[in-house]
């Protein structure tokens, strides 16, 4: 046996887990090797003083037992809603804000389309009038689109203003953009809730 | 009956619904894994917490269970992977002090073998012990405080055999690097 392979036996040899073959050959081994019968006897010594059952804390078998068993039977319970009437509330609340807004959006939209004067119809001899929006960053070349696509292009384009409904200051921004007064915004409001 | 067959059969009658089956084996185990967890944390109420938690995956996922191996190893495959969870969610946070000096006197009197280790070697070894890669600490606590076989052992780890040995002879150099013996 040489050095490397009597070193891999200390732990089976301490835990008296060697054959007797392999036993005989590390106690040859060690009695010929001073530094692998060092070894062993600090491995030994390491061994024993791992024992630390002593100093484990005691544990409550029976305590343990009744705690389980709470926590089973309440991951076991059918899944019902523990949340508070609060909670529930806001759970709902944001969808049906988001539904509202959606019927709304469209509601002030087609009131816009409806409400507005004319568009001149295209013809070769006279350009059509362009609409003057408010700046804003331009997702599209506008001027490859004739008033009805801009409108709607717009229209899409404020849409994406919806997509985070956690801000409630989205209204406002609609609002003022389709220059709606409190009382012009309570109408539609009532509007979308009476279709609602 | 062995203990190897009794629990499987216990484990097994469990998963048929007899809940006692199941109470028998949460006594037999609980304690030994509170120890398992605490030489790993050296945190006394998180131990509990995770003997609770290894025993409810035990619960809800027992039709699962297969009795390939022992339930020991079963139990220990789920302690170590609950223990490595615990260490992911906290990312080291959890404090391994707080149960540090707790090196009774019995620990180190009576036993000849005991005295000569001393108790500051004993708290050597085990911060020691804390500070080995988590499959060395696993595979010497698995063999050394569990009395599992080296195949059963190989087996909660994932790793073979003579892996196994190579980490038990790993954790043994590094450790007496570590401890003045």
């Amino acid at each position: 046996m040489n050095c490397g392979k009597a070193e891999k036996s200390f732990i089976p040899y301490v835990q008296g887990r060697l054959s007797a073959e392999d036993r005989d050959a590390l106690d040859l081994h060690t009695s010929e090797c001073s530094s692998c019968r060092e070894a062993l006897a600090k491995s030994a010594a390491l061994w024993a003083a791992m024992d630390d059952d002593l100093a484990a804390p005691a544990f409550d078998v029976e305590g343990g037992l009744v705690d389980l068993k709470r926590r089973v039977a309440a991951e076991e319970q059918p899944a019902v809603s523990t949340a508070s009437g609060f909670g529930n509330w806001l759970r709902w609340l944001v969808p049906a804000g988001a539904a509202a807004v959606a019927v709304l959006v469209v509601v002030l939209f087609q009131m816009q389309v409806f409400h507005q004067a004319p568009v001149p119809t295209k013809s070769k001899g006279a350009p059509p009038a362009k609409t003057v929006h408010p700046p804003q960053i331009a997702l599209v070349d506008e001027s490859a689109l004739d008033t009805e696509e801009v409108d709607l292009v717009e229209f899409l384009e404020d849409m994406t203003l919806f997509e985070n409904l956690d801000s409630f200051q989205e209204y406002d921004t609609l609002a003022s953009m389709l220059d709606a007064d409190d009382a012009e915004w309570e109408a539609l409001l009532e509007e979308v809730s009476d279709e609602g | 009956m062995e203990g190897f067959e009794r629990d499987v059969q216990l484990m097994l009658a469990f998963q048929a619904g007899d809940q006692g089956a199941f109470d028998m084996l949460y006594r037999e185990h609980a304690a030994p894994l509170a120890r398992f967890f605490w030489r790993s944390t050296r945190n006394e109420h998180l131990s509990r917490e995770l003997v609770q938690e290894t025993f409810l995956k035990v619960h809800r996922y027992r039709a699962n269970y297969q009795p390939r191996a022992s339930f020991k190893t079963y139990l220990y495959t789920i302690a170590r992977s609950t223990l490595i969870d615990n260490w992911k969610k906290t990312k080291g946070s959890q404090s391994t002090e707080l149960d540090e000096a707790r090196v009774p006197d019995q620990a180190v009197s009576g036993n000849p073998e005991r005295v000569a280790a001393g108790r500051e070697v004993m708290k050597q070894v085990r911060t020691a012990m804390l500070a080995l890669p988590e499959r060395q600490r696993t595979a010497l606590q698995l063999v050394r405080f569990e009395g599992m076989s080296y195949a059963d052992a190989a087996s909660a780890i994932g790793v073979s055999e003579k892996a196994l040995k190579s980490l038990l002879n790993r954790a043994r150099k590094q450790l007496l690097e570590q401890v003045e013996i």
